[in-house]
């Protein structure tokens, strides 16, 4: 068994700073992370193979000065090999030319049994890659993943949507995606995170899976803090009579509202 | 322009003639994968595309496989939930155009869309230069148009139903915080699940449905649907919190509220940062008060 486990490394959305007069966000001040379902898509595919055997395989796309500490990270997890597909300005890559990659790679480096995702990134969370590698490799797939079983080599995966609850049974060759709710992931020991750090990783670039059409970019021309403006009344309730008046403030809006 | 939707049910009908509008469409078709709801939308596009099968990928590969033989849409229009996105990649894959969700709105300059999309768990709201052809995965909205009558025609498509998939429908309960005017959420501040039945009363004397942060759903289990980025996401009348922190994640459901109040002990919780009217005490002090003065008036 032969599984691949594309992560990206997205800015922690919960420690966002913006710029006050301007509105705009302060990137360079926001640490960058391995998001928490590819995480999730990590410990999947470990226990996929403690399950059944095989090897577990990781691919990013960026730059070594940015991404090695995530790299580390999966390695100290327990992956098996680590890819780094470097590209120049890597955040503008549109989410196809990032499909478009890792079906590259996959065609070339596989072929993968199974290919795993986290369901949405940490800072863009489109969950659009995964079914986009699917059908660039025309692979069987099922996504946004909470539940995974395997009964005698077929796949039985279980999703919560919307309507209701889907159950997919597939074989492999596939692509899935996983949410937070699939598993717990490992937290490495001390010792894992000291092996991790001898591990090394092969670095390609984006000619040597032959990709040869220019990737596409995101043309973005602004991004604003985005906020509903709100009053922002508050009201601080230490005393019996701070209740009161917490409580006749919240009736009133709800009169006004045309609740009661 | 040609536009395709994929149509996950009829309440995404005002939601597509509204970017319609917005795109200078000139013709709309849609793929549906029931004859119930294909019959039900049917007037409102030139063509209705129908697939008779439970959703999965592999059915939404093969329509779309099709379908792009028959047509080329210039842009293409999905549902920003869970199957709008699946198959909105798909088609990302298939065709290679680029495709943008959480889209809000668009705005026409010269021959170039300016699309806005929410980011970074919806705190911020990114433009995004596009020229024809494209795909869009957009949000719902409380859109109100009347879409125009059209055509009406219904194809349907020679394709194997997928047989192995499963689906158990949600149960429809009388809570329904989608379509309710207010919507009480309860959050890690609430402490023992027998505490939820204060939430639950709030929500019945207000004529309201409630529901609850991610963690009370996925690791107490005290609800089987959560408010969020992950789950459902909701434009109520009002939203009012209790023992909510207010992580983006689940506010980028909640910010369709026209009021949004919370009560948190924290007053560095970042909810009050998005209230209209933030208490800053003990939900345990303020809710059973609350539920008090509301049977007075009843």
């Amino acid at each position: 068994m032969k599984i691949l486990v594309p992560i990206k490394l997205s800015y922690d959305i919960n420690q966002m700073k913006y710029d006050e007069r301007t509105g705009e966000p302060i990137l360079d001040a926001v640490p960058m992370i391995m998001g928490d379902m590819d995480r999730c898509a990590i410990e999947a595919a470990l226990r996929l193979k403690e399950s059944l055997g095989g090897t577990v395989e990781f691919l990013s796309i960026g730059s070594r000065d940015t991404h090695n500490k995530m790299m580390m990270d999966a390695y100290a997890m327990g992956c098996d090999k680590g890819y780094l597909i470097e590209v120049d300005n890597y955040k503008e890559l549109n989410a196809y030319s990032v499909a478009y990659l890792i079906s590259k790679f996959a065609e070339k480096y596989g072929p993968y049994d199974i290919i795993i995702l986290g369901n949405t990134s940490q800072d863009t969370h489109s969950s659009i890659v995964p079914p986009a590698v699917s059908s660039l490799l025309s692979y069987s797939s099922a996504f946004g993943i909470d539940k995974i079983n395997v009964e005698d080599g077929e796949y039985v995966f279980e999703a919560t949507y919307e309507d209701g609850i889907y159950v997919f049974k597939l074989r492999p060759p596939m692509v899935i995606s996983v949410t937070t709710e699939a598993n717990t992931p490992r937290i490495p020991t001390l010792k894992d995170i000291l092996r991790a750090k001898r591990m090394k990783y092969d670095i390609l670039k984006p000619s040597d899976l032959d990709v040869e059409l220019e990737l596409a970019r995101v043309n973005i021309s602004s991004i604003k803090r985005f906020a509903t403006p709100r009053r922002g009344e508050m009201i601080e309730v230490d005393s019996d009579e701070d209740v009161e008046k917490a409580v006749d403030r919240i009736v009133e809006l709800l009169k006004e509202a045309e609740i009661i | 322009m040609n536009i395709f939707c994929f149509i996950e049910d009829s309440s995404w009908v005002p939601v597509f003639e509204h970017f319609y509008k917005l795109l200078s469409g000139t013709e709309l078709s849609g793929l549906t994968l029931s004859k119930e709801i294909a019959m039900e939308v049917a007037k409102y596009f030139d063509k209705t595309y129908l697939l008779n099968s439970t959703y999965s990928p592999r059915i939404i590969m093969d329509a779309f496989k099709y379908i792009l033989s028959q047509a080329k849409p210039q842009i293409a229009l999905f549902p920003s939930t869970n199957k709008g996105r699946a198959a909105a990649g798909i088609y990302m894959g298939l065709t290679g155009l680029p495709l943008y969700t959480d889209v809000y709105s668009v705005d026409v300059e010269g021959n170039k869309f300016l699309v806005n999309r929410l980011v970074y768990g919806g705190t911020a709201s990114a433009t995004i230069s596009v020229e024809s052809d494209f795909a869009l995965a957009v949000l719902k909205g409380s859109y109100k148009e009347k879409p125009q009558s059209r055509f009406g025609e219904i194809v349907p498509l020679d394709i194997e139903p997928d047989y192995t998939v499963q689906f158990k429908a949600r149960e429809v309960s009388g809570n329904d915080p989608s379509s309710a005017d207010i919507v009480v959420v309860a959050g890690r501040g609430i402490k023992k699940r027998e505490d939820m039945k204060l939430i639950e009363e709030l929500a019945g004397l207000t004529g309201g449905a409630w529901s609850v942060t991610r963690p009370l759903a996925a690791d107490y289990r005290w609800a089987d649907q959560w408010i969020g980025i992950s789950g459902l996401t909701v434009s109520p009348k009002v939203y009012i919190a209790f023992g909510v922190s207010g992580q983006p994640h689940h506010l980028m459901g909640a910010r369709g509220a026209k009021y949004i109040i919370a009560v948190n002990t924290d007053r560095e919780a970042p909810i009050f940062e998005e209230s209209d009217l933030g208490i800053v005490g003990d939900l345990y002090k303020v809710l059973p008060r609350l539920i008090d003065k509301l049977k007075e008036k009843v």
